[in-house]
C-alpha cells in the first residue's frame, strides 16, 4: 500500500538495484539533488496532483528511479508527466531536492530511454 | 588536606569513562587505584582498534593517546592490569578492598574512600541469532570486526578481494524481543561512518544500509546526510530475514518497506551493526559491590536519571556499564563520577589521623 496511496500494490521479489537511472537523472540540470532524497514524503503530502490522483507520488517515484525497480519505473511512465511543475514539493522538501525538478529530469530521462 | 583524604579512589575498568575518572582524580591530587581486567587500557576503542572517531572523523589517537599516557605516567595512579576486584567489605568512605591478579597471580588489599565503577560493555554476538549466518557463511562481519580492517586500511573478503557491494545491517541483536530490546544508542553512526570510511577506501563499491530507523542522535545527524548527499550511500528501509551463502556470494533477503517488496539480492560482504550489551564484568562487579542490575542487565543508578550515583553509598557509575553511549559522553560521564567521588571523599570519609 505504501507507493500509491489508496492502490494495492502486487508482491514482486526485488533480485538486484540498478543506479543507471538514478545517474543519469543527477546529470540533468534540475536532478543534481536527487541523492540528497530520505522518502519523509513531504513533497507527495503538498502535491496537488498526488491528492487527486493515487497513481502519482513523487516520494515514491524518485525512490524507484534511484534503485532502479523496473517495474515501478515502467508504471512512472504513464503517469510522471502529471506534474503541473507547480513548485509546492520543492518549497517543502527538508533536503533541498528539488522534487519539482526530479520530476522533470525522470520525464525527461524516460523519454530519451524510450527513443 | 586531611588524612582521610588521602585515601585512594578505586576505578573499576580502564575504558574511556574509567581513565577519565582516573586521571581527573589523580589532577585533584587524589590517589586512585585503577582495576582493569584485560592485559591492556583503553576500553573499547583499543581492543577493536578504531581508527576514526564519530561524528567528525577525527582519529581515535586524538582522545585516546593523552588519556592513555596522562594515566600511565601519573604517579599518582597505581594501575593493576589482568586484575579484578575480588572482595569489598567495610563502610563507604573506608571500604576495605582486595584486588586479584588473573591466573592465580595473588591477591591484594586496600583501603579506599569510594568507588568508581566503569566496567563498559560487549558488542552482542552475532551468531546468538542464526539469521544472519554469523559465525558460519564468509564475509559476514561485525563492526567491530570492520574497525581493525579500516584501520589497517585493508577490507578484503575471504578470498582477499575488495567487495564491491556491501550491505551494512542495523540493530542486530539490539530492538528486538527475541535478543536485546534497547537501542544502542551509537551504531547507527558508527555505520554510516565506516560506510563512509569504506567509500573513501574503495572508491567503486556500492553501499547499502539497511536499517529500520536512522538514529544519528544530535550533531551525529551530519553523518547520514554526509553519507548520502556526498557518498552516494544507498538506505533500504527494512528489516533483514535472512543471510545465506550461496558459495560465491551472500543473498540477503528482506522486505523493502519503502515499495512493499520483498528483496532478495547478491552480496560481496555483509556488515552487522552489533549492539552494545552489558558484559560479564559488569555483572560480576555487581555481584562483588552489591549493586543492582536493570532489568536489561546494565548497572541501575539510584536513580534513572542520574547515571552517577549508584543504589550504594559511595559507589559511583560511568559510562556504558549504565546504558549505551558514546565516547563523549563517556568521557562527561567519568569526570562526573570523579566529581561525585571527591565530594564524598571530603564529606564522608572518616578523618583518619586528624
Ligand atoms: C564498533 C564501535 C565503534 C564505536 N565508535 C565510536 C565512535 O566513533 N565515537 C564514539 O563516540 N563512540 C563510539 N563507540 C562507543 C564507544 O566504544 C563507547 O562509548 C566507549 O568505549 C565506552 O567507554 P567505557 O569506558 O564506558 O566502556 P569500555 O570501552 O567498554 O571499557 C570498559 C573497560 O572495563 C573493563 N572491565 C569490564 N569489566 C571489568 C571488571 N569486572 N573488572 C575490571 N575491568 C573490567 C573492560 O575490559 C574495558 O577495558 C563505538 C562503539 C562500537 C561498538
Ligand atoms: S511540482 Fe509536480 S510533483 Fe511537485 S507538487 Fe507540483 S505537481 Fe506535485
Ligand atoms: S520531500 Fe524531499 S526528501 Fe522528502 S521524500 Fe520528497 S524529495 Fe525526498
Ligand atoms: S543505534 Fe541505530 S542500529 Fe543501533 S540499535 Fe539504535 S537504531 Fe539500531
Amino acid at each position: 500500500m505504501s507507493g500509491r496511496w489508496g492502490l494495492i500494490v502486487l508482491p514482486r521479489t526485488i533480485n538486484d538495484f540498478d543506479h543507471s537511472l538514478l545517474e543519469m537523472v543527477k546529470a540533468h540540470p534540475k536532478g543534481g539533488h536527487v541523492g540528497n532524497c530520505w522518502q519523509c514524503g513531504n513533497c507527495t503530502a503538498a502535491c496537488p496532483v498526488a491528492e487527486k490522483n493515487p497513481t502519482f507520488n513523487p516520494r515514491y517515484f524518485i525512490y524507484a528511479a534511484k534503485m532502479g525497480y523496473e517495474q515501478e519505473v515502467k508504471k512512472m511512465k504513464e503517469s510522471i508527466y502529471l506534474c503541473t511543475s507547480c513548485g509546492r514539493c520543492t518549497e517543502v522538501c527538508p533536503k533541498g531536492v528539488d522534487p519539482s525538478g526530479v520530476m522533470e529530469a525522470i520525464g525527461t530521462m524516460i523519454r530519451k530511454a524510450r527513443s | 588536606m586531611t588524612m582521610a583524604e588521602n585515601l585512594p579512589v578505586l576505578v573499576v575498568g580502564g575504558g574511556p569513562s574509567g581513565l577519565k575518572a582516573a586521571l581527573d582524580l589523580a589532577e585533584l591530587d587524589t590517589k586512585v587505584i585503577l582495576v582493569e581486567k584485560r592485559g591492556e587500557l583503553g576500553g573499547a576503542p583499543i581492543r577493536w582498534k578504531y581508527k576514526l572517531l564519530a561524528p567528525e572523523l577525527r582519529p581515535s589517537e586524538e582522545v585516546m593517546g593523552p588519556l592513555l599516557s596522562s594515566v600511565e605516567s601519573n604517579p599518582l595512579v597505581s594501575v593493576h592490569k589482568d586484575s579484578f576486584v575480588d572482595a569489598c567489605d567495610g563502610p563507604a568512605g573506608n571500604f576495605r578492598v582486595v584486588i586479584g591478579k588473573n591466573e592465580g597471580g595473588g591477591f591484594v588489599e586496600r583501603r579506599v574512600s569510594s568507588i568508581v565503577v566503569a566496567t563498559g560493555f560487549e558488542h552482542f554476538d552475532a551468531r546468538v541469532d542464526p539469521r544472519y549466518s554469523y559465525g558460519r557463511a564468509p564475509n559476514v562481519i561485525g563492526i567491530n570486526e570492520l574497525e581493525g580492517m579500516l584501520k589497517e586500511g585493508r577490507v578484503v573478503g575471504h578470498d582477499g578481494k575488495a567487495p564491491k557491494r556491501v550491505a551494512f545491517i542495523f540493530c542486530v541483536g539490539s530492538r528486538d524481543r527475541a535478543t536485546n530490546p534497547w537501542c544502542c544508542t551509537v551504531c547507527c553512526g558508527v555505520s554510516i561512518k565506516q560506510a563512509i570510511e569504506m567509500k573513501e577506501l574503495i572508491k567503486d563499491v556500492q553501499l547499502y544500509m539497511i536499517y529500520m530507523d536512522i538514529r544519528t542522535m544530535g550533531q551525529w545527524e551530519k553523518l547520514y546526510w554526509d553519507s548520502m548527499e556526498k557518498y552516494g550511500i544507498n538506505y533500504i528501509r527494512g528489516r533483514v530475514a535472512e543471510v545465506y551463502w550461496t558459495g560465491e556470494k551472500l543473498l540477503v533477503k528482506g522486505e523493502d518497506t519503502l515499495v512493499r517488496g520483498p528483496f532478495e539480492v547478491l552480496f560481496d560482504m555483509v556488515v552487522l551493526a552489533v549492539g552494545i550489551e552489558p558484559g560479564p564484568g559488569t555483572k560480576k562487579i555487581a555481584g562483588t559491590l552489591g549493586l543492582q542490575l536493570n532489568e536489561n542487565g546494565f548497572l541501575a543508578p539510584r536513580h534513572p536519571n542520574i547515571h552517577t550515583e549508584s543504589t550504594r553509598e559511595g559507589i559511583f557509575l560511568a559510562g556504558c556499564c549504565v546504558t549505551p553511549m558514546s565516547i563523549e559522553e563517556s568521557l562527561a560521564e567519568g569526570s562526573a563520577a570523579a566529581m561525585a567521588a571527591t565530594k564524598f571523599a571530603r564529606k564522608v570519609a572518616p578523618k583518619v589521623g586528624v
